[in-house]
């Protein structure tokens, strides 16, 4: 149960001067769903093309099932199911042709359970995929990724731009996978509300460093949201030890902390909750940027 | 049942589908010796991760209200039914208190926030750090 | 225009933004050919009266010429103004645009304007400060139209991608005659050519470009409709006539050899099948047997001309898109680099077999149906002159030659595999150069060879015998390298793959080595000179054709492409 699917180990890489990845290092383990959050241009999607062996790591090392993507890419691949935000789809194909092209490659493609999702999925067996509509290309990409019963499954921003009905069908696809004994998911979004519902592992990318990995309960018990009352209207934020963010204004200031803190002289709690992910992220991403 | 989580509130899932499964016993949504789905089908009506609904009938078997027979699932126990009855007194008390509270013509969101604010101040009460403040 | 509205400035700052570099790399390439032409000319021409040929002046000249063609391209480049958009997957009018507060009038025109004005300002520049030299009217026209019709070529055509070079190849040599139309004897010109009617020529020309282009980018940010990737969407249809995948695959690699077939395969028969259907046919229906040996010849040529670019496009990792990194829906497959690149060889091969199929299918058609077959009979007469009467000697040079041609024509699809598949757009660029430079060679001997047959056949006749030593050494040591380069290439490349390619390129140069030897039997009665070193020219040239030391190099391009090494 332990071992992990995907390790990566001190990755970075950089793109001109900007580095998109910053010495990321985190384990997936094997039959966990791996939520990855970040704001746009944090460095997800390169993760995750790394994982695919579309980017060689330029530091650094990444192993997917033990092995390097880029030096064995048929072991690798034929054991993944990927689906990027535009799924990049052959437009000539019918749907049945798209089916037979992908069974050809891997050797676990499930016929029945892939002609089951397209009923599912409403899709004409001869339509082509030029005439789809996005959400129905999704289900397709979906479809790709998934019949083959893969080992991991690799989602990129899989709903953005779709439809709350089609984001369900790729929850369900989600919990489909995991719910089978020893299959993995990792995926990227910036809907936290999805990333909190399925994930049960959880890691943040901030212009590409990773500032949180962990299991989303540890987390989740570890971020506190407290709000202060201070006696004197403050003018400018107060330096709370330990805080990750601090925002308000005059008397009352909200703290995203990530243990307990002492409250400063002239101030005592009026609010003391768990953390949602919603708050940590903005606390985070956000507050890095107010403090800096 | 209808059950509604909402993740982007700050309390663990977990606990969330641990509280509407009592409250839908409490109401009589579901009765004594009825069936819960299963862990897979729960996970998959609610979209959340299987472990999470797994977490929370473990939870609720170590309280005593469900009882998971291998293979067959998860059964609500008869002990639930005299929790039951407490809460349905428990309710009358806090109709008579809605009662009362007419008097000041409050509105409904202004009771909700009093009786938010006592919880919660309890809750920090109880909480060890009290003692920093 | 009175006073510039504020959005219009917007509109230039946004072009002098993106080609500032090359802007200024332009002014300064002028402004240093104009220096050293002002400074230098007086002294240079002193030592004029040297006889013995190049002299500092003819050294001027040449820096002069390369100079004028560098402010050339970068001003081309610059006047393009083309972007990618993604959203159409091709390179053309930067849709980015289409959201500023500007009519697509203004959008069409402002850049339009400036290119003109560019140009006009340019040529002044050079003409006057560097050649010395006066332009008239005419020419000085001639330049504001071109501009305006390779502006409307770039932004109308993006569907057409890479192939414009060719559009541009083309208008640009239309213009270049047009350049000389006014001093041609006008009594040998037909009325609609004369001095007079030109000008109109040029006006509707440049008016029809300007429109099209305004309405074609009016279509295009009202949402396109669909006659915008008209050109697409027919080959698109036409692919789709093809019968639909029925039955399940038996591998991965019958699976890819399909999408590829599909992709890029059909590409070099379909365009074969047309030319002969649309071009030949009709051709060789009209032929009285006067020329049939120019349409069989023309017949034969074919698949081999139109492999050269095809062959180009065939070597990108999708021939329809003017993105040059490996499609993201491929790279992602569980099927390995080197696998990919056999399958293309492969389907280049079923792409060139076809190709000859149809040929033959028609010759075969056309000889037992309608052709008049008199016409052949010089060549008949030619070969029993060189062969002899026996038939066989016949029968092999036809199947060899037919072997050859269709060997050939599989060479120019994947030659350059190792370039296209490395994502390299610069490399890719660079090669592509000869292509859009290929009608200009083509008109220079169209021009040059009427008249002069006598004196260019007479220095064959004089020149190859004492060049041929040259070119035999050249080639062994081509050889030589190609083999040693094959050698290097080939040494990561798993084993088995090693030998069948082997034996492959041995079967395949076997036979044009025969190729060549059957033809060296003739030819050493025709072309004068050392026998046995013409026979080694072409056995060496023979080695030559079929690629090895490339085709090694393919899959670690591609692999670089697909894992951004």
């Amino acid at each position: 149960m332990p071992e992990s699917v995907v390790a990566i180990t001190n990755l970075s890489r950089r793109f001109g001067a900007k580095a998109a990845l910053n010495d990321v290092s985190l384990d997936v383990p094997r039959g966990s769903v791996f939520g990855l959050v970040g704001e746009n241009g944090a460095g997800k999607s390169t993760l995750i093309k790394h994982i695919l062996g579309l980017w060689r790591a330029e530091t650094g090392a990444i192993r997917v099932f033990g092995v390097d993507p880029v030096a064995d890419p048929v072991s690798v691949l034929s054991r993944v199911g990927y689906l990027s935000e535009q799924p990049d789809l052959p437009e000539w194909m019918t749907v049945i042709e798209f089916m037979r092209y992908m069974q050809a490659f891997y050797p676990k493609w499930d016929p029945l359970y892939a002609e089951e999702l397209r009923r599912q999925f409403g899709l004409d067996r001869d339509k082509r995929i030029r005439v789809l509509s996005k959400g129905q290309r999704a289900k397709l990409g979906l479809l790709g990724a998934q019949a083959h019963r893969p080992d991991l499954l690799l989602l990129d921003e899989p709903s953005s731009g779709l439809d709350p009905i089609v984001r369900s069908d790729i929850l369900a696809a989600v919990i489909r996978t995991v719910s089978e004994e020893g299959r993995t998911v990792f995926f990227s979004s910036h809907l936290l509300e999805e990333i909190e519902r399925v994930s049960d592992h959880i890691a943040m990318l901030h212009q590409g460093k990773l500032v949180l990995c962990g299991p989303l309960d540890e987390i989740k018990a570890q971020y506190r949201r407290m709000t202060l009352r201070f006696e004197t209207q403050q003018s400018t934020a107060p330096a709370v030890p330990g805080a990750v963010s601090v925002r308000g204004a005059g008397r009352e200031w909200t703290i995203i902390c990530n243990q307990a803190i002492k409250p400063i002289d002239g101030s005592h709690v009026i609010d003391d909750q768990a953390a949602s992910l919603n708050d940590i992220f903005i606390g985070i991403a956000g507050g890095v940027h107010s403090l800096a | 049942m209808v059950l509604r989580l909402n993740p982007a509130s700050g309390v663990p899932l977990y606990l969330q589908l641990i509280e509407q499964v009592k409250h839908a016993i409490e109401t009589g949504a579901i009765e004594t010796g009825e069936q819960l789905p299963s862990v897979r089908k729960m996970a998959e009506d609610l979209l959340i991760n299987p472990n999470t609904v797994a977490r929370a009938y473990r939870d609720l078997e170590q309280e005593g209200i469900i009882e998971l027979k291998h293979g067959s699932g998860a059964f609500i126990t008869d002990s639930v039914t005299a929790r039951a009855k407490i809460m349905t007194k428990a309710q009358t008390i806090v109709q008579s208190a809605l009662d009362r509270l007419a008097l000041f013509d409050l509105t409904e969101e202004e009771i909700r926030r009093l009786v938010e604010t006592e919880l919660s101040s309890r809750r920090a009460a109880k909480s060890p750090r009290k003692k920093y403040a | 225009m009175g006073c510039i509205p504020l959005r219009n400035l917007a509109l230039i700052r946004d072009i002098w933004w993106r080609h500032r570099t090359l802007v200024c790399l332009l002014i300064g390439v002028t402004v240093f050919t104009s220096l050293l032409n002002v400074a230098l000319p007086e002294s240079v021409s002193m030592s004029a009266d040297n006889p013995s040929g190049f002299d500092a002046r003819d050294a001027v000249e040449l820096l002069n010429f390369h100079l004028i063609i560098a402010a050339l391209l970068l001003f081309l480049a610059i006047c393009g103004y083309t972007e990618f958009n993604a959203q159409k997957g091709s390179i053309g009018f930067p849709h980015r645009l289409f959201t500023l507060p500007l009519s697509s009038f203004e959008l069409v025109a402002l850049p339009m304007f400036l290119g003109v004005a560019a140009a006009e300002l340019l040529g002044l520049v050079w003409r006057t400060l560097i050649f010395g030299a006066n332009l008239n009217v005419w020419g000085t026209m001639l330049i504001g139209v071109y501009v305006v019709v390779y502006q409307a070529v770039l932004w109308t055509l993006p569907a057409l991608g890479s192939l414009r070079m060719l559009i541009h190849g083309v208008v640009g040599m239309v213009f270049i005659i047009a350049l000389g139309l006014p001093s041609f004897p006008q009594e040998t010109l037909p009325w609609w050519l004369r001095e007079g009617f030109l000008m109109v020529w040029l006006l509707v020309v440049a008016l029809s470009a300007f429109f099209g282009c305004w309405s074609f980018v009016a279509q295009q940010r009202s949402g396109g409709g669909l006659r915008r990737d008209w050109i697409r969407s027919v080959v698109e249809r036409a692919s789709d006539v093809a019968p639909r995948r029925r039955k399940d695959f038996n591998s991965a690699a019958a699976a890819h050899f399909w999408f590829e077939w599909r992709r890029s395969g059909f590409m070099l028969p379909l365009l074969v099948g047309a030319m002969l259907v649309a071009v030949i046919g009709p051709l060789s229906l009209g032929d009285d047997g006067g020329g049939t040996v120019r349409i069989l010849i023309a017949v034969l040529a074919m698949p081999m001309v139109l492999a050269f670019p095809v062959g180009k496009a065939f070597s990108k990792p999708d021939l329809w898109s003017s993105d040059m990194s490996v499609p993201s829906f491929v790279a992602v497959r569980p099927i390995s680099t080197d696998d990919l690149v056999e399958t293309k060889m492969k389907v280049a091969a079923v792409s060139a077999a076809v190709s000859w199929l149809l040929v033959c299918a028609f010759i075969a058609l056309w000889f037992g149906l309608w052709a008049s077959l008199d016409g052949l009979n010089m060549i008949r007469l030619l070969l029993w002159a060189v062969y002899g009467h026996s038939m066989y000697p016949q029968y092999a040079l036809v199947i060899l030659s037919l072997a050859a041609a269709m060997l050939m024509t599989w060479r120019f699809l994947v030659s350059s595999l190792w370039l296209g598949l490395s994502g390299n757009r610069a490399l890719f660029a660079t090669t592509a150069i000869p292509y859009s430079l290929a009608p200009i060679f083509v008109l220079a001997f169209a021009i040059l060879i009427p008249g002069n047959e006598d004196s260019i056949l007479s220095w064959m006749y004089r020149g190859f015998g004492s060049v041929l030593p040259t070119l035999v050494r050249i080639a062994a040591i081509a050889v030589t390298s190609k083999l040693w380069i094959a050698a290097w290439s080939w040494r990561d490349i798993n084993r088995v793959r090693v030998r069948q390619y082997l034996f492959l390129w041995i079967c395949g140069t076997l036979v044009l080595v025969a190729f060549a030897l059957v033809s060296w039997a003739g030819l050493r009665y025709i072309v004068p000179s050392d026998s046995d070193q013409l026979r080694s020219l072409l056995v060496l040239c023979a080695l030559l054709v079929i690629p090895f030391a490339r085709l090694g190099l393919a899959p670690g391009s591609l692999a670089r492409n697909r894992h951004r090494l």
